[in-house]
């Protein structure tokens, strides 16, 4: 937690935002640059970082998946593992196979909660950041709405710009 | 896509975990330290803490969670407030660091002991904060 104080402050030293932006790598499992990744998998839309402090601090966009990073991918290992859990379930009832039995006791053990609850227990801060930075895009396309009064003129705006056509 | 429904759905679970944490070992707290089975499964919940005392035992994840929801909404919907947005994360983290003091609530004395430092550490460190806090310079 110590890690995300810099979130409530406005201005702090240089050397104060850098160091403890090394420190939230360590904090938020940045193992590895994921970023290349999903932009590969999914497509985003090019919201910069709410601002410069969230910035220093390794939350460059709005997007959740992209600042969790590292955490997304272990989440998605997990989902993948009770995927896998259900297939092994299945070829038990097929199978009689001490092998297979083996696999989905253990799977069952780690996943029935040990696994999951640490997951959600040690990412919870990182988290919970991450998707309230998200829904502050949120909130703050709202207030956009609100402020051009209807729904029309903010779809207005966020069309792509036409194109003319003309001769040169 | 993705990105929207990966939102909502960990915005459930990290809205709901204290909660439902705090109902579930509840319900079940004849089970904490005696079945073995329960301890292996939702052990995750009160890993090295006393199991002797039941209600430190069931309170302390809720709380350590929520004081962790509690900081991640006061960043992001008090931050119009800077002062109001310190003092209720200094309030929060001295409330929590009495309810350490007077629970006890690690089974190793060592471990109280450090986790007392740690959140001294931390008061320390929100009082340190108020120093950058600056009204005037707020970014957006």
């Amino acid at each position: 937690m110590m890690v995300f104080l810099p979130l409530l402050t406005t201005t702090s030293p240089v050397v104060v935002s850098i160091f403890f932006g090394v420190y939230m790598s360590i904090a938020a499992f940045e193992l590895t640059p994921t970023d290349d990744l999903f932009e590969a998998l999914f497509t985003y839309k090019n919201y910069k970082a709410y601002n410069s402090r969230l910035e220093q601090l390794g939350f460059e966009t709005f997007s959740t998946a992209k600042n969790m990073g590292l955490l997304v991918v272990l989440l998605s290992i997990i989902t993948g593992l009770y995927l896998l859990l259900l297939f092994v379930m299945m070829l038990e009832c097929c199978i009689d196979a001490e092998a297979i039995k083996s696999v989905s006791s253990y799977l069952k053990k780690k996943l029935f909660w040990d696994v999951t609850l640490g997951f959600f227990l040690d990412a919870y801060l990182e988290m919970t950041v991450c998707v309230f930075i998200n829904l502050h895009l949120v909130s703050l396309l709202i207030c956009f709405c609100s402020e051009a009064n209807s729904l029309f003129f903010y779809s207005l705006r966020m069309m792509p710009p036409v194109k003319c056509l003309t001769s040169t | 896509m993705f990105d929207k429904y990966l939102t909502y759905f960990l915005l459930v679970v990290s809205v709901s975990f204290p909660f439902i944490t705090a109902i579930f070992l509840y319900v079940n707290r004849k089970r904490i330290g005696q079945d073995e089975l329960f301890d292996q499964r939702y052990g995750v919940l009160y890993r090295g803490l006393e199991t002797r005392k039941l209600t430190t035992c069931i309170a302390f994840t809720p709380f350590y969670t929520f004081k962790r929801l509690w900081f991640a909404f006061v960043v992001f919907y008090l931050n119009e407030h800077k002062y109001i947005m310190m003092i209720a994360n200094v309030y929060c983290q001295i409330l929590y660091m009495i309810y350490i003091g007077w629970s006890f609530p690690y089974f190793e004395r060592k471990d109280n002991i450090l986790n007392l430092i740690n959140e001294t550490a931390l008061v320390d460190m929100l009082y340190l904060f108020f120093y950058f806090v600056n009204p005037a310079t707020d970014e957006r």
